[in-house]
């Protein structure tokens, strides 16, 4: 892992943990104030709705007595007494204006003989109403509710009140249902849900309660009232809280990040540019120079680098001088070692002929005949040499053009004839797209084959062969010959070094320059067979298309 | 024929102050309050409803109480097998169309589309609904009714306000002693067949019940429609529970917690009479019921339909609710206008019903209004035409009665109740009558 993202990990650890440790604290904390805040609101809406059933209770009271001393009531009862039934609903007139969904009259046995609210029911014992006694404070009973649906049972708060003319004749029962609109009025006054059931009672609900709840049970008689109070709420403030941690510890872990990222870039800059440069200096190019902004232990490293390099730049130099004063040593001396060599036979040859032309003597002429040819060989001989000299000396830059390796070389292998006793294998590999100088390309493998034919005068086998090797272009000539010694293989590529007889030591050397002017190398190397094998490599144009 | 009486009785009397001063005269605004539901009683289905339309809509004839019919716009005359329907001259309907067999025909077939009575009434007519559309299309002023069998009812029964003659579709376009002048008012029409009322003009006032009784009291009302009413009348606006045959359990269920006579006297009120027969005690139907048996217990659910603008319905379809909900079965209770209920009853829906109709005063009249509710239309036929093959009256109310008790184990209609006019007078009113239905002829009334 990189130095600069093990410092940005670093620093986002150093933003991070902070907020690891403070939120789940902070979380507790807000979850224990909410849920005694959650506890406090339903006490609340319990003591509200408590409070709200005492109202009840004293307007059921007020209102009932009232009713029971209407005249209405009153002469309503006074005509049960006397038996002359009142109608079903004479009730409703008293009930009119008052607070009351509850107002039966009934007579001494119980019966119901006129109610505001259920008519229906007069001449029956009315369930729940039948069984409130007269002077007790309200309570909550069963009680019929009628509508076109059908005939529900709903909790009632009511109170009985003797109706005091009728000598006892009559009861008036009254009282408010809880029904839907009290229970939703409820929910709206204590602001939780509310929900009112029992056994056998139509059940009745209102408002919400949502997330987990606190609830409060009153019991009301054969109901029970409840107050359920949501956390939504509170979830939401905590929500709220949460996000606001979770922001906070997002932006300080963004500025950790960006200011980690500079600080890494300080300190793996100069790093990074010494890396750069150690691999500049490997790559070949000796006066490469840090200068990066750095400080400290880092600015002592990065002049040491540069001294460094600069030393190895004038040691490099040095040596590359040396290298070709050396080579031009082994040119002259394989130059006069190549020139020598005919100019003592050319020197005999003359002095002979002319200490024979000094001499008179006869055979000067046969002398001449004879020596003429060969003279002329060792001039011609010389000439050669000096052709060889100069094209080596005289090597153009490669004019580069794209061109099908293998196939060129298919081609350019096909015109060329073999040596007698010498065949020519051709192992083809892959479409080989390059760029190169046709000619110098022409030259150089014309210089391989002739080398490889050379090296087996009794003849032989050569394998010229074309490959791909990880995106260079490779040409391989293989013989069958003797090959080239280890020690030999080194300078076998320098100008003037060969291992014929008569080889003017500068074949390889030129093919060695071609192949550097292509930007690749020439390779000394043995065959399978134990024969020599020169490889050429050159770098590979990416496919067209 | 009324002035002529009047004339008549004006000169054979004994002058005195009294008789001076008591002297029927023309002039004056008739005033009736009305409470809401009589108002809302567009077609004249209840008694009060069908005297306050009479005057703007009258029926063919009147049927006196004593049996006599007296013709208003048409008489009758009855061949062998046919009764003929023969309208009086001058006859005409607001728009000045004069009744003749064809408007009388499209009336009777609106009228059979809406009203049971109207279809019992004319249900011994052969092929009624045929009948009536082929004369719908001819001219002339008489009707022919030929009859599938005998049934000397007939003529009374064309009495019925449910056969008054219509023009159109609504409940408006009668021909009465008055013309409608607005909503709430009619002025007297000169050219009425049966001789312009005294008085000039009829203003109708909706009220409460206890206003309405106050402007009676203070007589700003001379007529009040709705509250009131004489023990003594004849009650023959009688309630049914129809039911249909799967229904029949739950009538079952009810008929031993019924209690007729506490259901009239706390839910219906007075003038009403509990029904244990099929027939009204007015027509000599049983007033006392058998003995039922215990009380059983039920399940499911059922609908009920009734009138939603009667009050006594409403009253007794939730005092029914209540006494199924005791037997274990949750009735819901479907209020209906007087129209959709029949209309919505013969088309399936519901499956009990609360049905009020206005009986004729002949029992076996009356007993095939029963027979149309009961909604079997052979069974009608099989009962009446032996009942109508007997020619003396007597006989043939007696046969009836027979008849009645025998079917109410069988048909699916339970009688609950019968209510008479609810209606109060000024005592100052004059020449007020009843007809054979109980009904009040205002027509004739006048006031010193």
């Amino acid at each position: 892992m990189r130095l600069r993202t093990l410092l940005l990990l670093a620093f986002a650890l150093l933003a991070l943990l902070p907020l690891a440790v403070t939120v789940p604290f902070a979380s507790r904390r807000i979850e224990v104030t909410f849920a005694r805040e959650l506890a406090a609101r339903a006490d609340a809406a319990a003591s509200l709705a408590s409070a709200e059933l005492d109202r009840l209770r004293a307007d059921v009271e007020e209102s009932v007595g009232a009713c029971a001393a209407d005249p209405v009531t009153e002469a309503i009862a006074l005509q049960l007494e006397a038996g002359l039934p009142p109608s079903a609903d004479a009730m409703r007139a008293v009930a009119e204006g008052r607070p009351l969904t509850v107002l039966t009259l009934r007579d001494a046995s119980g019966v119901s003989r006129s109610s505001a609210f259920l008519p229906a029911r007069v001449g029956d014992i009315e369930p729940g109403v039948s069984a409130v006694s007269p002077g007790e404070p309200p309570v909550v009973v069963p009680v019929e509710v009628q509508n076109a649906e059908g005939v529900q049972l709903r909790p009632a708060l009511v109170a009985a009140r003797p109706v005091e003319a009728s000598h006892g004749a009559a009861t008036l029962v009254g009282g408010q249902v809880l029904d839907d609109a009290w229970v939703s009025r409820l929910a709206r006054l204590t602001g939780a849900r509310v929900e009112l059931q029992g056994p056998g009672l139509a059940p009745a609900s209102a408002g919400s309660a949502e997330g987990s709840t606190v609830r409060r049970a009153l019991p009301l008689g054969p109901a029970e009232l409840t107050l359920a109070v949501g956390s939504a709420a509170v979830d939401e403030t905590r929500a709220t809280l949460l996000r606001a941690l979770l922001t906070a510890g997002a932006v300080g872990l963004l500025l950790a990040l960006v200011a980690g990222f500079l600080f890494a870039r300080g300190i793996t800059r100069p790093v990074e540019a010494l890396t750069e440069g150690v691999r500049s200096v490997a790559g070949g190019a000796l006066d490469t120079r840090v200068a990066a902004a750095g400080s400290g232990e880092v600015r002592v490293l990065m002049d040491a680098f540069n001294r460094m390099t600069e030393d190895l730049g004038h040691a490099t130099r040095a040596l590359r001088a040396a290298e070709q004063a050396a080579a031009w040593e082994g040119v002259a001396r394989s130059l006069a070692h190549e020139l020598r060599n005919p100019l003592t036979p050319l020197q005999m040859s003359l002095e002979t002929l002319l200490a024979a032309r000094k001499a008179r003597d006869p055979r000067f002429e046969a002398l001449f005949v004879e020596s003429a040819p060969a003279m002329l060989e060792e001039v011609e001989r010389l000439r050669r040499t000096i052709d060889a000299f100069a094209r080596f000396a005289r090597l153009p830059a490669a004019r580069l053009e794209p061109l099908d390796l293998t196939r060129w070389t298919e081609q350019t292998l096909g015109l060329a004839a073999a040596r007698p006793g010498v065949t020519v294998r051709w192992e083809p590999g892959p479409p080989l797209p390059v760029r190169a100088d046709r000619d110098q390309l022409a030259q150089l493998l014309h210089n391989l084959v002739r080398n490889a034919e050379e090296a087996m005068p009794s003849g032989g086998q050569v394998t010229v062969r074309t490959r791909d090797e990880s995106g260079r272009a490779v040409l391989e000539v293989e013989d069958t010959g003797p090959g080239i010694p280890v020690d030999a293989r080194a300078r076998v590529l320098e100008p003037g070094v060969t291992t014929k007889a008569d080889g003017t030591g500068l074949g390889l050397a030129l093919g060695a320059r071609i192949a550097q002017g292509h930007g690749g190398t020439l390779e000394v190397d043995t065959g399978a067979g134990g024969g020599a094998m020169l490889r050429l490599r050159i770098p590979r144009e990416a496919a067209a298309g | 024929m009324r002035r002529i009486a009047l004339g008549l009785l004006l000169v054979t009397a004994a002058p005195s102050d009294t008789t001076a001063a008591a002297r029927a005269h023309d002039g004056g605004t008739l005033r009736l309050a009305v409470l809401p539901e009589v108002r809302a009683d567009r077609w004249g289905d209840t008694p009060e409803g069908a005297v306050l339309r009479s005057l703007v809509a009258a029926p063919l004839c009147h049927l006196e109480a004593g049996g006599r019919v007296q013709a208003v716009l048409a008489s009758t005359q009855r061949s062998a097998d046919a009764v003929s329907v023969v309208l009086r001259t001058g006859a005409r309907f607001p728009s000045g169309t004069p009744l003749g067999a064809a408007e009388l025909a499209r009336a009777w077939t609106r009228a059979i589309e809406r009203s049971p009575v109207a279809r019992a009434a004319l249900a011994p007519v052969r092929d009624a609904a045929a009948t009536l559309e082929q004369q719908a299309r001819g001219r002339g002023g008489t009707l022919v009714l030929p009859l599938a069998h005998p049934w000397p009812d007939l003529e009374s029964t064309l009495c019925h306000p449910a056969l008054a003659p219509i023009a159109g579709e609504g409940p408006g376009g009668g021909i009465g002693p008055y013309a409608p002048d607005g909503a709430d008012r009619g002025r007297a029409v000169p050219s009425f067949p049966d001789g312009r009322p005294h008085p000039d003009a009829f203003a109708v006032t909706a009220l409460s019940r206890r206003a309405a009784q106050r402007a009676l009291e203070t007589r700003t009302a001379q007529v009040l429609l709705g509250d009131g009413g004489e023990p003594s009348a004849p009650a023959l606006l009688a309630t049914y529970l129809v039911s249909r045959p799967g229904s029949r359990p739950l009538v079952a269920l009810l008929e031993p917690r019924l209690d007729r006579a506490a259901l009239v006297r706390s839910f219906v009120g007075a003038p009403a009479a509990a029904m244990p027969g099929l027939l009204p005690p007015a027509l000599g139907g049983p007033e006392r019921g058998a003995a039922s048996g215990s009380p059983g217990r039920g399940s499911g659910t059922a609908v009920l339909m009734y009138a939603a603008d009667r009050p006594a319905q409403r009253a007794v379809a939730q005092r029914l609710q209540i006494l199924l909900r005791d037997a274990g079965v949750q009735l819901t209770l479907a209020p209906r206008t007087p129209e959709a209920l029949d209309r919505d009853w013969r088309t399936g829906q519901g499956d009990l019903a609360l049905r009020s109709v206005l009986l004729p005063p002949a029992p076996a009249a009356a007993l095939a209004v029963v027979l149309e509710l009961a909604g079997d239309a052979s069974a009608s036929h099989r009962e009446l035409a032996p009942l109508g093959a007997l020619a003396d009256a007597g006989e043939r109310a007696a046969r009836t009665r027979e008849r009645a008790l025998q079917l109410s184990a069988t048909l699916p209609v339970l009688p609950l109740y019968a209510e008479g006019l609810r209606a109060r007078l000024d005592p100052a009113l004059v020449d007020v009558r009843r007809d054979g239905f109980g009904l009040w002829m205002l027509d004739d009334a006048w006031w010193p």
